[in-house]
């Protein structure tokens, strides 16, 4: 690895409070309440736009501009399209009679959105996001994800699950390649075989240690996701690197349980802000793209369709 | 005011001085040859959260944005002092977000006080209209349900020969009991006993071999079944189940963790009572045994034998002691408080004896000195011992005293 060293200003940080943001949460919670789950999706634009002020990239904080109204258009859309697949399943197993076929209909167009919400979600999401005033965007197609992804899952099938791996590897593959920000390219260079190795030894340490390696395991494949992350831009190179470890994990993993159950779950905004501060002061970009000449390039998309569809499948994609 | 400016091409950032004028915000590039301030109208800055962090941005006018980052409370007071009806600060959630301490540290004390007002009225209210809505024989099917899928589970011995005797022992007192009591004996170290709704009582050996003598096991016996008479099981079930449902109704993402807490704390062994209710149960037992002419003392000595057997052992073995059975001394001092303004008839009865020696055979190798003892209790109910026979006559002596 060629890496070379940026100040140390190259790292990302999270400055949230958990006292802010226990004070959105319960906000949001109550006005979701008393307007029956229809102020759902301007609590989550408001998660959001929260989320993405506290983090901070290279001195500067990253900006999250989805709006409510957008997202509840999309959600209008979605639970439509759901009720047009419901509706339809219930009249076949009503009229036609066959029950089994209309289960297997509803699953069928399931899987067959999928494609469509992660890619409609990845493209709002992406678009809605910047830094710097510099648009992040998503370029991929429906049909190279489905392409990806049903070639993928009946090689799972044929190869009872080892074929996994590689799947992992290429969906992950297709979503980052095709992503942007401004004229800087992402990309991942993560192996099938290198991530089956790491499934298979994490497994079996995990079953030997009674499930206690399970935290460094995660932050292996924390790290290996996030350190075959690349960035390029006009010839120039950068990585991620993640620093997470297992006995950082470990700790992590034990305090926020004990402030969960100490505070009957009230702490839940105290926890998800040590999360976010440890993952984010373990990551920092190396490299000599100069993050100070991104150019943009990306146009605002306006189809939040994705965005809801991906809540509804509660797919979590960011 | 000092800033970074981006112009929306680049990610350059820009070094800016930033001020705030009635019409519009005045943005001065430091570090360049930019000469011309940048005006931003104040109709085309976007919607943006300030207070409630540290740093805000604002971002201006059509796709791409210009944007500013600034600390977010100079900039905010500076637009509260020079254009107060700003309307780009979101209203909604930052009406909540801009309170202070105060006024949160107050809402949040009026949160926890609808809480414990919950808790300590309205729940135990509901708790009882919804147990006087269960009628006594779904009490005990439920009973029987949790007795029979509990006392098959794998780590479960029930000792056939003890339970069967323990029932015979428990059903030659007269009970005047509404429920059908049934006890199982379970072979367990556990120095405890516990009671299902609609009459179940179980009693681990541990705390069966701890006893000397049958009043100690009549009082046991009527204090369970003071709780199944009570409905004291069914009414901590229901408060348990009441609050599950609370809580996960609060906490929808969360209810994985909750039921876990929730069961624990419901868990048979470890269900404890109130004070109120455990003393409800000790008076409840302390009628029977006097009902029965079975020396009163019996229950002390239960406590006493109980509270040393538990302060001897391990510590590990407390708490499943003193979660079930709380503040035994204040229990033991109500008792003797009790028994000085009530003069009860002791009957000696055989039948019993002979039960509890089958019950209990290690009785027979004590030792010398808590063979004294018996003899001494045996002494104290001499005189009442030759009526054996009589026990019709006594019984109406008794009822004519009280």
């Amino acid at each position: 690895m060629d890496a070379i060293h940026l100040p140390k200003d190259n790292k990302f940080g999270f400055h949230g409070d958990g006292g802010s943001l226990f004070k959105l949460f319960i906000v949001n919670f109550f006005l979701t309440l008393i307007t029956f789950g229809i102020y759902y999706p301007w609590a989550k634009a408001a998660f959001l736009q929260y989320f993405y002020r506290q983090t901070e990239f290279s001195g500067n904080r990253f900006q999250f501009h989805g709006t409510g109204k957008e997202m509840f258009i999309g959600m209008i859309k979605s639970v439509g399209i759901f009720l047009i697949i419901g509706a339809v399943s219930a009249a076949i197993a009503k009229l036609a009679e066959a029950p089994v076929a209309a289960v297997i209909f509803f699953y069928l167009c399931i899987i067959a959105l999928l494609p469509f919400a992660i890619v409609g979600s990845l493209r709002y999401r992406l678009s809605r996001s910047s830094w710097r005033g510099i648009h992040f965007g998503y370029r991929g197609t429906v049909k190279d994800m489905a392409t990806v992804y049903i070639k993928g899952i009946l090689l799972s099938i044929v190869t009872l699950g080892i074929y996994s791996a590689w799947l992992i590897v290429s969906v992950e593959k297709e979503v980052k390649s095709n992503i942007r920000m401004g004229n800087l390219e992402f990309d991942y260079d993560g192996k099938g075989g290198e991530l089956f190795v790491k499934f298979i030894v994490g497994y079996l340490l995990t079953l030997l240690t009674l499930g206690i390696y399970s935290f460094w395991w995660l932050a292996d494949l924390h790290n290996y996701s996030n350190n075959n992350t690349f960035m390029y831009q006009e010839g120039k190179t950068a990585k991620l690197n993640s620093t997470v470890t297992g006995g950082g994990l470990f700790k992590l993993g034990i305090v926020n349980f004990f402030i969960l159950v100490f505070t009957l779950g009230f702490g839940l905004p105290w926890t998800i802000v040590r999360n976010s501060q440890y993952y984010c002061e373990n990551l920092s970009v190396e490299g000599d793209i100069d993050l100070a000449s991104i150019q943009q390039t990306e146009f605002a998309y306006t189809d939040a369709t994705g965005e809801e569809l991906a809540d509804g499948f509660d797919l979590n994609v960011i | 005011m000092q800033g970074i400016y981006f112009d929306g091409v680049s990610s350059q950032p820009r070094q800016a001085e930033i001020s705030i004028h009635p019409a519009y915000i005045e943005i001065i590039l430091l570090s360049e040859e930019y000469t011309q301030p940048i005006l931003w109208d104040h109709a085309r800055i976007h919607a943006a959260d300030i207070p409630g962090s540290s740093k805000a941005a604002i971002k201006y006018g059509d796709f791409p944005f210009q944007c500013i980052e600034v600390e977010a409370k100079p900039f905010y007071q500076e637009l509260k002092e020079v254009y107060p009806g700003a309307h780009y600060i979101k209203t909604a959630n930052n009406f909540f977000l801009g309170l202070n301490t105060q006024w949160l540290v107050g809402a949040l004390a009026a949160m926890v006080g609808v809480v414990l007002g919950f808790y300590f009225l309205v729940l135990p209210f509901l708790v009882d209209v919804t147990v006087d809505l269960i009628p006594t024989q779904t009490e005990a099917k439920l009973g029987r349900q949790m007795a029979d899928s509990w006392l098959t589970g794998t780590d479960v011995k029930i000792d056939k020969e003890r339970t069967e005797l323990v029932n015979q022992f428990y059903h030659h007192l007269n009970t005047n009991s509404s429920y059908d009591i049934r006890i199982s004996v379970v072979d367990n170290e556990v120095k405890n006993a516990f009671a299902l709704p609609g009459g179940q009582i179980v009693i681990f050996t541990g705390l069966l071999n701890e006893m000397k003598t049958y009043p100690e096991l009549v009082a046991l016996l009527g204090h369970e079944a003071g709780h199944i008479e009570n409905r004291h099981t069914l009414k901590s079930m229901i408060k348990n189940l009441a609050l599950y449902l609370c809580v996960s109704i609060i906490f929808q993402d969360l209810n994985g963790i909750m039921a876990v807490l929730v069961d624990n704390a419901a868990s048979l062994q470890r269900l404890s009572y109130s004070r109120s209710l455990e003393a409800e149960s000790d008076e409840f037992g302390l009628q029977l045994m006097l009902r029965n002419h079975i020396d009163p003392k019996g229950m002390k000595l239960l406590f006493e034998r109980l509270k040393d057997g538990n302060s001897k052992v391990e510590n590990l073995e407390i708490p499943e002691f003193l979660t079930t059975h709380p503040s035994i001394d204040s229990r033991i001092s109500e008792l003797e408080n009790k028994l000085t303004k009530i003069r009860p008839i002791v009957v000696h009865s055989d039948s019993l004896q002979c039960y509890w020696e089958k019950i209990n055979p290690e009785e027979e190798l004590a030792t010398d000195e808590e063979a004294k003892e018996d003899e001494d209790f045996d002494e104290a109910t001499e005189e009442v011992e030759a009526d054996e026979d009589k026990p019709e006559a006594e019984a109406e002596k008794a009822k004519e005293e009280e």
